[in-house]
């Protein structure tokens, strides 16, 4: 290996990017070349009065200002970037994006289509559906239960006034037997006799 | 010297890049002011010496922040100055194509000083940083004057620190002729600074 070479292993070992071994090797050629001893030498030198003497002052204010302002920008503007890193976030992102859609569209169309009457009736009706075909009516407490539930139902929906008004809905069902196909028209006479 | 308005935010210098690029990812704005100022001198180092017109050097130094702000999301990279200096390297190339000749470090600006004067060399008393301004102006003529590739690496070496390895990465050669690039360089310069030595 001529100096030429070892200058290179010079210019690397003073980046710290020369391996130990070969750091070795270079010091003990250093040691006995007086060449490699002189520009190692003048390289430091070269290296220090540069960076001395080249630095070369800040950037303006205005500009430093103008970087935070945009660094500040981008966090108000952009998602939280955690989020969207991960290719599965992003799937249920779009996946929750697409239900949110179409259950708002759901619910439009529904809301479209009913009055309160008939929002009463099919909460009754979904009530009635699940609890009573599982429940045994004659057992006293489901039926208190329901009749509560059924009552408050109305009082939210501002068709009696307490839950105790002489109103009695129960009275009016037909008889309730457990099924698993009730339909929703079973408390028709119930929405005429509230209108 | 100048201060700016960045708050104190209490990291401390020991905070690697990438933690602080984290935190900023996950939103807090005082991890990339600290990101910015750790890297401000080095950078802007690079640039005023590449550039040699505060202005410009003003310009691209922003320019390079705006782009990583906006590219922080596809920073995958472990060497975060070798990005910046890679995004400031070809800031600097596309604008001076469409500019017209950079002006000269000795030419002389609105204020009446050369732009060599609006370098400074902080910590130095009046006289000796006379003495380095004008060792200063020498060397930026003769860096100057070397042909942009070695220019490159000289500057990339010597104000931003950056490894070989990495500048050749950024200059798409060989590591070897990265090492060439620099072995002329600090050749041109050897006799320059043996004067400049005698005469301090």
């Amino acid at each position: 290996m001529n100096c030429l070479e070892f200058e290179k292993k010079i210019l690397l070992a003073q980046s710290n990017e020369l391996p130990d071994s070969e750091l070795k090797l270079l010091r003990e050629h250093i040691e006995s070349c007086e060449r490699c001893m002189a520009y190692e030498r003048n390289l430091n030198a070269i290296m220090s009065v540069s960076q001395r003497t080249l630095s070369a002052g800040e950037p303006s204010r205005r500009v430093m200002n103008i970087i935070r302002d945009a660094a500040n920008d981008r966090l108000r503007r952009s998602a939280p970037v955690w989020f969207m890193r991960s290719p599965w976030t992003q799937v249920l992102a779009y996946a929750a994006a697409i239900a949110l859609v179409v259950g708002g569209w759901m619910m439009m169309s529904n809301e479209a289509q009913t009055d309160k009457i008939s929002e009463i009736n099919a909460l009754l009706a979904l009530v009635s559906e699940d609890d009573i075909s599982i429940y045994d009516v004659e057992n006293e407490g489901e039926e208190v239960r329901l009749r509560d539930l059924a009552d408050t139902l109305l009082k939210m929906e501002g068709f009696i006034e307490t839950a105790s008004d002489e109103f009695d809905w129960l009275d009016q069902l037909p008889e309730l037997t457990p099924t698993t196909s009730r339909s929703h028209s079973n408390l028709g006479h119930l929405s005429e006799k509230c209108v | 010297m100048q201060r700016y308005a960045w708050r104190n935010s209490g990291f401390s210098m020991a905070e690697t890049d990438n933690e602080l690029i984290d935190r900023y990812r996950g939103g807090n704005v005082e991890a990339l002011e600290r990101l910015v100022d750790k890297h401000r001198r080095a950078l802007f180092g690079y640039i005023m010496n590449m550039t040699r017109d505060k202005h410009e050097a003003d310009e691209v130094f922003q320019d390079v922040w705006l782009k990583v702000i906006k590219k922080l999301d596809l920073y995958r990279e472990r060497n975060f100055p070798g990005w910046l200096v890679r995004i400031a390297r070809n800031t600097i190339i596309d604008r001076a194509r469409r500019r017209k000749p950079a002006v000269s470090l000795n030419d002389i600006g609105g204020n009446g000083e050369s732009l060599m004067g609006t370098i400074s060399a902080p910590g130095q008393d009046p006289v000796q940083s006379a003495g380095m301004r004008e060792l200063g102006n020498r060397i930026a003529a003769a860096v100057d004057s070397l042909p942009t590739d070695q220019k490159e690496v000289f500057l990339m070496r010597t104000q931003t620190g950056l490894a070989f390895k990495d500048i050749a990465k950024i200059q798409k050669t060989s590591i070897n002729t990265t090492l060439a690039r620099m072995q002329y360089a600090v050749a041109r310069l050897k006799p320059l600074l043996e004067e400049e030595y005698a005469a301090l």
